[in-house]
């Protein structure tokens, strides 16, 4: 009891100390000048707070934009060897690399296809002028400088290997004319080269060609040879220079197996390999006609599968593509007109 | 503008209309100066009670309402009078006052002016040494005149939580006034 009028007591000592409180006034200038702020503040609308999408974007973007391009201006500005300077001159060089590199990368092609069409050039001159004998590349080629022809082209000849290579030898040095010549005569006494063959000199044609007959090898090469004992001299001469000379032969060998299955024995019975005067089954070495059963057949009706008109147009043909390519295009022409 | 300085009670509580908070939040002039009327005084002798300087209590109050009107459209009405909003801001920024040391910088300058302001130099410092939540309390109980239920709703706080805080001030107090009583004997 006596405590809460102690209480009572000491709240009424407080009203009474806190009474000038009560009738506080703050000055009316202040008063006047917060009422005028609060109106004036209260007339004037405020920036929206919401920000659209693109503003957040643009701000995020311009939050982090901003301080890379100071960095890198001041950078730039400062020291060449400073972060920003190099980030800043890749950034503008960055396209010109681009252009580059692309420029590089055409002109690469362009040089490697310049430089593929040199060597292929440089390789069809060097292979035509070994062939020019008319042995092939294998008597010349710094890989095999034996002097003696080997079965089987050189490492290094772009003209071919082996049949091909010689083939195209022959091809080659036809063009160029000795070579053509060399090969018409060896020809011409209808065996073949293999009796004349500086690497087989035995009097004896046999199966199979010579390493160094250019005009092509085992059947082939005696077929060709016999097509040219007929008459390539005169081809050999009006088209050696154009490089037609296998074509010719080709054609007029064609012309002499229809004569020689004139007889409706096939080529058998004339044929030097085999002069037994009696056909015998499958096809001889040197006849263009065809083998076996079909050799025969094609012997008694195969007056017009060669002709020398047909030859003629082989050749010119296969001397068109020799000088492009001197591969098997022109041998291939020249075999089946 | 004339300003009628408080003569009595702050009277009932004003618990705000559903129209008046839409005004307000539509920065509608009328209403804000109404508010401004209404509520200036109170404000302003928080402060005073608070920081024991009228110019500071006058700056304080004026961004008081400042601040109301810029956070207007975030307020939502909880069934408390708009007077508890204000005096949360303006129990903040006395608070941000005191953390910058401004008490005591200006109870050294501040030079107390003969008149009524010497009155009210007895109560500011009585109110000096109490607690910032301590004058609250005593503000509203003893120098606005609320009740316990009223001054826990003004002040978001419980009234046995109210009660606590009176019950420590008024002892403090009371060792004031007898420090004063004192005083005045030995002169």
């Amino acid at each position: 009891m006596r405590g809460t009028m102690m209480e009572e007591q000491t709240e009424q000592d407080v009203r009474d100390l806190l009474a000038p409180l009560h009738t506080a006034a703050p000055a009316a200038e202040a008063a006047v000048r917060a009422r005028a702020a609060l109106v004036r503040a209260s007339t004037v609308r405020p920036a929206p707070t919401r920000r659209g999408f693109f503003a957040r974007r643009l701000f995020v973007g311009a939050g982090v934009g901003l301080p890379l391009l100071a960095v890198s201006a001041v950078g730039a500005l400062t020291e060449p060897g400073t972060l920003g300077a190099p980030v800043a001159l890749l950034a503008s060089a960055g396209g010109e690399v681009a252009a580059s590199v692309q420029s590089i990368a055409a002109v690469k092609t362009d040089s490697a296809g310049a430089a593929a069409s040199l060597e292929a050039k440089a390789a069809a001159e060097a292979a035509v002028a070994a062939h020019a004998d008319g042995n092939g590349c294998d008597d010349v080629n710094p890989a095999v400088t034996t002097g003696t022809p080997v079965p089987g082209g050189p490492a290094d000849c772009s003209v071919g290997s082996s049949g091909e290579h010689r083939k195209n030898g022959a091809a080659a040095g036809a063009s160029v004319g000795a070579g053509a010549e060399a090969a018409a005569e060896a020809h011409a006494n209808g065996h073949g080269c293999d009796d004349v063959n500086p690497a087989v000199i035995s009097g004896t044609p046999t199966p199979g060609g010579p390493v160094d007959c250019a005009v092509g090898n085992s059947g082939d090469h005696r077929k060709n040879g016999a097509g040219a004992a007929v008459d390539a001299g005169a081809t050999a001469e009006v088209d050696a220079g154009a490089g037609v000379g296998i074509g010719a032969g080709v054609g007029l060998g064609a012309g002499a197996s229809a004569e020689a299955h004139a007889n409706g024995k096939g080529c058998d019975d004339v044929n030097p390999a085999v002069i037994s005067g009696t056909p015998a089954p499958g096809g001889p070495v040197d006849c263009t006609v065809g083998n076996s059963g079909d050799h025969r057949k094609n012997g008694q009706g195969g007056t017009d599968a060669g002709t020398p008109d047909d030859g003629a147009t082989a050749t010119a043909d296969g001397a068109a593509t020799v000088d492009v390519s001197v591969g098997g295009s022109g041998k291939a022409k020249g075999k089946k007109p | 503008m004339t300003v009628a300085p408080a003569t009595g009670n702050a009277g009932a509580l004003v618990f705000p209309r559903p129209t008046e908070i839409q005004q307000l939040q539509a920065r509608e002039e009328g209403a804000w100066a109404a508010l401004f009327e209404r509520e200036y005084l109170f404000v302003f002798r928080n402060l005073l009670a608070q920081t024991g300087n009228r110019a500071v209590a006058e700056d304080i109050a004026q961004q008081v309402f400042l601040e109301a009107l810029a956070g207007i459209g975030r307020y939502r009405d909880r069934g408390k009078p708009i007077r508890a909003w204000l005096l949360r801001i303006g129990r903040n920024r006395a608070h941000d006052w005191y953390r910058r040391g401004g008490r005591e910088e200006h109870r050294e300058v501040d030079v107390p002016t003969p008149g009524p302001e010497e009155a009210l130099t007895p109560a500011l410092d009585a109110m000096a040494a109490l607690t910032p939540d301590q004058r609250e309390v005593v503000h509203l109980r003893f120098v606005e005149g609320y009740q316990l239920e009223e001054v826990a709703g003004l002040t978001g706080r419980s009234v046995g939580a109210v009660k606590s805080l009176q019950h420590r001030a008024l002892d403090r107090l009371r060792v004031e006034l007898d420090e004063t009583a004192t005083r005045r004997e030995n002169r």
